[in-house]
């Protein structure tokens, strides 16, 4: 094989796997959600569907696949269609440039065979890999608002409209949040990102642990969770932009929103927890580098998975806030803020 | 009445004609779309069916973008017309209605309504039938905010308070269903006592109730009262003056939210709150806020209430010896002549009220719930009129959130504990 088919070959394999993993992930995430849900407020959940309900989100998805498909009269069917096509395929797409492994090197036998001399479980990278992050986050928006004005709903409408100055008011926030990791790393490529964290994780930097808690607000907001679930408000707006989808039209809002949540987890990890990177005084301890790489995913997936946790926890545990709230906090308080944290970062860097 | 004129104008905007020939096969013809109003307003309409409406309340709603313009509440969806159905039942046979009024704590309801018709006979009743029904009725009053608070945090996005407390809800319920047999519809109370006695443990249940119902309080004020996100939600939404407040005719909760220390168990006891010590709470500008702190510190006056009832439920029978007014044991109709005849007159002719006008009010979770009977003498009520207090509050939904956005419409609705089918009667 020319060495272009053997690349090709390779990133199909790569795809293969991470969907399948983050699907799977995706899928269980709803699972989790109501289960611990469940267990903040003295219920069970779903525990029916196999050992501790872990076929629940099979038994869902079949539940999906066999519904019926409603059409609200007068919507706009194509856009209405694209809607959650949008939704799905910008929360697939971001995961192309998460480096889920460190580069490992491969023994000569493999290395003959893939024609590679590095193994990582990364589809592409981008050199400006966060920004490509950034773009395709803030297209995930074009799925809520086309899907609340095709509906030919009042309430659905009413949270498009919500969601997108949400959207709008946070991606500044969030898009100034990175600035002060930028500064510091002098690069735009998450691995490099991940590389300058080995024995400093940004949280522990002064400009870094301000700008993760900008961060950590803005990606509250920008995945739609509970303090700032405007588009979906179930008391308010029945459930928003969904409102007039059903079966697995909705399926799709649900898992991307889930698949979001988890990519969100990642970065978060990426940019202020050092992602795969061990400390040294770890990875000298360990001889072995095979056992060193998997400790070290290990503990990216265990760092995400507190993040993963967070999102359900504080969902369940605080009040929505109100549009006009919600907008007085993005451009009075964390806009300024991140402003200062940006500001705070300039001179930090500049000083050492 | 200007509300009206704007909700006349609608502009009636026909479906494109592609988007019809594309639905012919669902669509039935004249069906028009209303879309917007024509100067970019919306009419949205927030109920009979929507998550927030709990019961199934009304609202068109004017809306500029989030922010309400004008509001116009129908009513009558659960009209079940209690009022006209009260001519032809009896006074016992009454309580079914009364029932279905305040589901929520519709012992209450049955109680209010059988201290009218003895305040109209002119009979007292054994001390144990009026305490049992004291303490019934606020674990009532108890059950009553649990929902109402309970619903203000789920419409607000807060789920786990509101499962705390029905928690202890639920707990509340056991007893009820122990004690009456029913956990919605208990129609416990009579004319003259009580359907029959209370269970041997209920003393124990009751206060195993008042024992940990505390703790679920303070877990609520932690994820509650307590939260930042929750004060700025409600504080200052739906804020109502005390005049204004009398204006309408607000009466319970709502009205002593808005400053007015207005309670029916102090001013008018009945039963024995004049013997019992509890406070009653007052809140300063009637908004959301206020009301949901007015009902928490209720609840506490309540177990109060209960505490000191509890561990004195005197010894005796649970209704009063009045043969021709208190349907006597089956087993001793089936043996004494006298029984035998006061079960006849009683089930073919009812108790006989002695002709007059009568009001008689109680204090019930969400207000002043009061019964007019009109008695002509004969086996059931010539007139009877509810004053059912969600009505009052219900009108002046509108003014109260004017101005205010959508979410606050919902919290504004859910604070004032407006019970459907209490509303519609």
């Amino acid at each position: 094989m020319a060495w272009y088919q053997t690349e090709i070959f390779w990133v199909i394999v790569k795809v293969a796997v991470i969907l399948f993993v983050m699907l799977t992930g995706g899928a269980y995430y709803t699972l989790a959600e109501r289960r611990w849900a469940a267990f903040f407020q003295m219920r069970l959940g779903p525990n029916r569907a196999g050992f501790w309900g872990l076929f629940q989100p099979l038994a869902d998805g079949i539940k999906f696949i066999l519904k019926m498909e409603t059409f609200p009269r007068n919507a706009d069917l194509f856009l209405f269609m694209l809607a959650p096509a949008i939704s799905t395929v910008t929360s697939l797409m971001l995961w192309g440039a998460i480096p889920f492994t460190p580069l490992i090197e491969l023994s000569e036998a493999a290395q003959k065979n893939t024609g590679s001399e590095f193994f990582i479980l990364q589809v592409s990278n981008p050199n400006a890999g966060i920004l490509y992050m950034f773009a395709i986050s803030s297209l995930a928006v074009y799925g809520i608002l086309l899907a609340g004005w095709s509906s030919n709903n009042k309430y659905s409408l009413l949270a498009s409209v919500r969601s997108t100055a949400q959207m709008i008011s946070y991606e500044l926030s969030l898009g100034l949040s990175i600035i002060p990791i930028i500064l510091m790393t002098g690069s735009l490529d998450l691995y490099t990102i991940i590389e300058t964290q080995k024995n400093n994780w940004f949280l522990f930097t002064l400009p870094g642990f301000l700008a993760f808690w900008v961060f950590l607000v803005s990606i509250f907001a920008e995945s739609n969770r509970m303090p700032f679930d405007l588009a979906e408000a179930e008391s308010e707006l029945i459930v928003g932009y969904h409102t007039e989808y059903g079966g697995f039209k909705f399926a799709f809002f649900m898992i991307s929103e889930y698949m979001n949540l988890i990519t969100l987890s990642l970065l978060t990890t990426i940019l202020f927890l050092g992602g795969w990177t061990l400390p040294d005084f770890i990875s000298s301890a360990i001889s072995n580098v095979g056992l060193q790489h998997a400790a070290g995913i290990g503990l990216f997936l265990l760092k995400a998975f507190i993040f993963v946790f967070l999102f359900v926890w504080v969902r369940w545990s605080v009040p929505r806030f109100r549009y006009d709230q919600l907008m007085d906090i993005g451009w009075k308080v964390m806009l300024p803020a991140s402003l200062m944290v940006v500001f705070i970062a300039g001179i930090y860097v500049y000083l050492k | 009445m200007k509300d009206m004129h704007i909700a006349k104008n609608r502009n009636i905007i026909q479906p494109d004609a592609k988007s019809e020939e594309a639905w012919t096969r669902v669509d039935h013809p004249g069906v028009q779309v209303v879309r917007e109003l024509p100067d970019g307003r919306m009419q949205l309409n927030l109920g009979p069916s929507h998550p927030a409406t709990h019961g199934i309340l009304e609202n068109k709603i004017i809306v500029n973008g989030e922010t309400i313009e004008s509001a116009e509440p129908n009513i009558g969806y659960v009209h079940r017309t209690f009022e006209k159905l009260g001519e032809h039942y009896g006074y016992n046979q009454f309580l079914v209605c009364t029932d279905r009024m305040n589901y929520v704590s519709s012992a209450m309801n049955n109680i209010g309504w059988v201290l009218a018709v003895e305040s109209m006979l002119g009979i007292e009743v054994p001390a144990k039938a009026t305490v049992v029904r004291m303490i019934i009725a606020e674990l009532s009053r108890i059950i009553d905010h649990i929902v109402s608070m309970g619903i203000l945090g789920v419409d607000l996005g807060a789920f786990a308070s509101f499962l705390f407390m029905f928690h202890e809800r639920e707990e509340i319920y056991q007893v009820l269903e122990k004690t009456t047999g029913a956990r919605l519809t208990t129609t416990f109370a009579r004319v003259g006592g009580l359907e029959h006695d209370v269970y041997p443990e209920f003393v124990a249940d009751v206060k195993k109730i008042v024992k940990e119902m505390p703790k679920i309080l303070k877990w609520n004020d932690k994820l509650l009262t307590k939260s930042r996100i929750f004060y700025e939600r409600t504080k200052n939404i739906s804020k109502i003056s005390a005049d204004r407040a009398l204006e309408y005719g607000f009466s319970g909760p709502n009205l002593r939210a808005a400053g007015v220390p207005h309670d029916v168990r102090t001013e008018n006891p009945y039963m024995f709150y004049d013997q019992v010590d509890f406070d009653v709470p007052v809140g300063e500008n009637g908004s959301v806020y206020d009301r949901f702190l007015v009902r928490i510190e209720e609840m506490r006056q309540s177990l109060r209430i209960i505490e000191q009832l509890v561990n004195h439920i005197p010894e005796g029978p649970h209704h009063a010896e009045l043969p021709h007014i208190y349907l006597p044991k089956k087993e001793n109709v089936y043996k004494s002549m006298e029984d035998l005849i006061y079960h006849f007159k009683i089930i073919m002719h009812g108790i006989e009220v002695p002709p007059g006008e009568h009001y008689f009010a109680t204090e019930v979770a969400n207000g002043e719930l009061g019964y007019t009977i009109i008695s002509r003498g004969k086996r059931s009520p010539w007139r009877v009129s509810m004053r059912r207090p969600s009505i009052w509050y219900y009108q002046a939904f509108p003014e109260l959130v004017k101005g205010d956005m959508i979410a606050d419409a919902i919290a504004t609705m859910s604070s004032m504990n407006i019970i459907a089918g209490e509303l519609d009667g």
